[in-house]
């Protein structure tokens, strides 16, 4: 009878296969067949500060009692689309944030062209990010802000604060973003002087070409492709899934350039050189010294991220004076510890939290 | 490209790009030659089915497909890690540095070409060439940071004078 009993479920499961089969069928078909642009970005929002690509964006506080202490968010420069932030409902660390009583500032460094191709991390440093935190501070009419840093983003700030002593930040959050490059996994193996002519690179193509970007990113894991595809027609069934898959799918393909002396600059002197943490970077004439940031300093690694290592993330808290300091190491890759069912368990309520001990007026 | 309508042309898109990625792999490893693809994807397949049969080995269970699942997950992490490993070596970096040499010394020259005789063309026409367009973009954000800078300026006057007259 138990045998019977057994063979009965393995009937259903396989009925139940057969019918989430056809399912399958009919979502991947129309997936290939009718492929539509998922909205993305859809928390309320408004542009409060434009300049060249550049776009500042303010996501107000949701809630009864909002915290004074606004947030800067500056993201990764090239590469990819913030809109990973805001990917759709339910599924956005910048909804979560203002949910959580945050005033929430979006800085796109947007999609640079030809024209910009003589940027260089001088100018976000020394230029656009001073202007756009005098921005958030006049617009939110606050005594200071917290200042996030996601990837390249986070050295990007950690520079600015460096050097800006005055700037009136009441807590810095590094997410994911290197700081020792000698611990930067593949890509300083890949991109190591003995082996890579960015100059060649960058005086043959003038920029650093979305394509390559893609390329680059893709070699780092040369298994996602299949990985994504396997787990999408597993979860094909399921429209939800879909939905979900679309909107990622569609930021993992949305890759842009970099503009070229930005990333001469950034190879040359934080992968190949790793100046900063050696406290050698030099950005306008003057030394950036990361032991001037003295605010409280958060910086979460991914375990499992190969894009900045653990160890890479981590080495800012040493270099910092601040005495308010923690480190979090939590699972998920580069991309998953911000975005996705995991972030929004572990990275979401863990910053808001940390944050919110340090938001009072 | 059509998106493929049939499970033919599917499997034929699936072929191709096992294919690519063979050659991919071969090039980036200095391999000259085109690889056969089914030679070379066999250690994937071979682990693979040893493992199936291992599962199947166990007896049929209900959950069959979630394990099988389970297993292809851990399967690809571990292959996953193995060409993590390989591609962290300085061999795997200096064929990949190798690799874009090559490349940029295939690109450089045409791209040089290319440019020189499209801004020749559009000379000819009296039209102004893709780099003549970036110069003035990079004029015209120049121009909008200085007048962003004297805004400022003024501002912070009118400011302290506000502040002076109260």
């Amino acid at each position: 009878m138990a045998e019977v009993g057994v063979n009965s479920e393995i009937e259903r499961k396989l009925l139940e296969e057969m019918e989430r089969n056809l399912k399958r069928l009919a979502n991947t078909a129309a997936l290939v067949a009718r492929p539509d642009d998922p909205p993305v970005g859809l928390t309320p929002r408004r542009l409060i500060y434009r300049r060249n690509k550049t776009r500042l964006y303010h996501y107000p506080a949701q809630g009864g009692s909002p915290h004074p202490i606004p947030i800067l968010f500056v993201p990764n420069l090239g590469i990819s689309r913030p809109y990973i932030f805001d990917l759709s409902p339910g599924s956005s660390f910048i909804e979560y944030m203002v949910k959580s009583g945050y005033h929430f500032y979006l800085l796109d460094w947007g999609v640079f062209g030809e024209e910009d191709n003589r940027l260089r991390v001088d100018d976000c440093v020394l230029d656009t990010l001073p202007r756009v935190i005098r921005r958030v501070l006049r617009h939110a009419g606050a005594p200071g802000l917290s200042l996030l840093g996601y990837c390249m983003g986070a050295p990007l700030g950690a520079c600015t604060l460096a050097l800006h002593p005055d700037v009136p930040v009441r807590a810095f959050v590094n997410m994911a973003g290197p700081f020792d490059f000698a611990k930067a996994g593949l890509f300083a193996c890949w991109l190591d002087k003995g082996v890579f002519d960015v100059d060649r690179l960058v005086d043959t193509y003038g920029t650093m070409p979305a394509e390559m970007v893609r390329l680059g990113f893709k070699l780092l894991k040369p298994t996602m492709d299949f990985s994504t595809l396997t787990n999408l027609w597993w979860n094909a069934w399921n429209d939800q899934y879909v939905a979900g898959f679309k909107a990622l799918n569609k930021w993992a393909n949305d890759y842009v350039p970099l503009p070229g002396e930005f990333f001469r600059q950034w190879v040359k002197d934080f992968y190949q050189d790793n100046k900063l943490l050696r406290g050698e970077l030099v950005l306008g004439g003057r030394r950036v010294d990361l032991a001037n940031i003295r605010c409280p300093v958060l910086v979460v690694g991914a375990r499992e991220d190969n894009i900045c290592p653990p160890a890479c993330a981590r080495a800012l808290l040493d270099a910092v004076s601040s005495q308010d300091k923690e480190y979090v190491e939590l699972p998920g890759g580069h991309i998953s510890l911000v975005a996705g069912r995991q972030a929004a368990n572990n990275l979401w309520p863990r910053v808001s939290h940390w944050l919110a001990q340090r938001s009072r007026g | 490209m059509a998106a493929p309508q049939t499970p033919e042309e599917i499997t034929r898109m699936w072929k191709d790009a096992m294919a690519k990625g063979a050659e991919t792999w071969a090039k980036i490893l200095g391999q000259g030659q085109r690889p056969d693809i089914y030679q070379f994807w066999r250690p994937f397949f071979d682990q693979g089915m040893e493992a199936w049969s291992r599962l199947l080995g166990q007896g049929a269970s209900p959950n069959v497909l979630q394990e099988w699942k389970k297993f292809q997950d851990e399967w690809v992490e571990a292959w996953a890690k193995v060409m993590t490993q390989a591609m962290g070596t300085d061999t795997f970096a200096a064929a990949l540095g190798k690799h874009l040499d090559q490349h940029l010394s295939a690109v450089g020259p045409v791209r040089k070409q290319m440019t020189e005789a499209g801004e020749e063309y559009l000379r000819a026409l009296n039209l102004p060439s893709r780099r003549q367009v970036a110069d003035v973009a990079e004029l015209v954000v120049s121009l909008e940071s200085r007048i962003e800078a004297l805004e400022e300026k003024i501002e912070a006057l009118l400011s302290r004078q506000r502040s002076a007259g109260d």
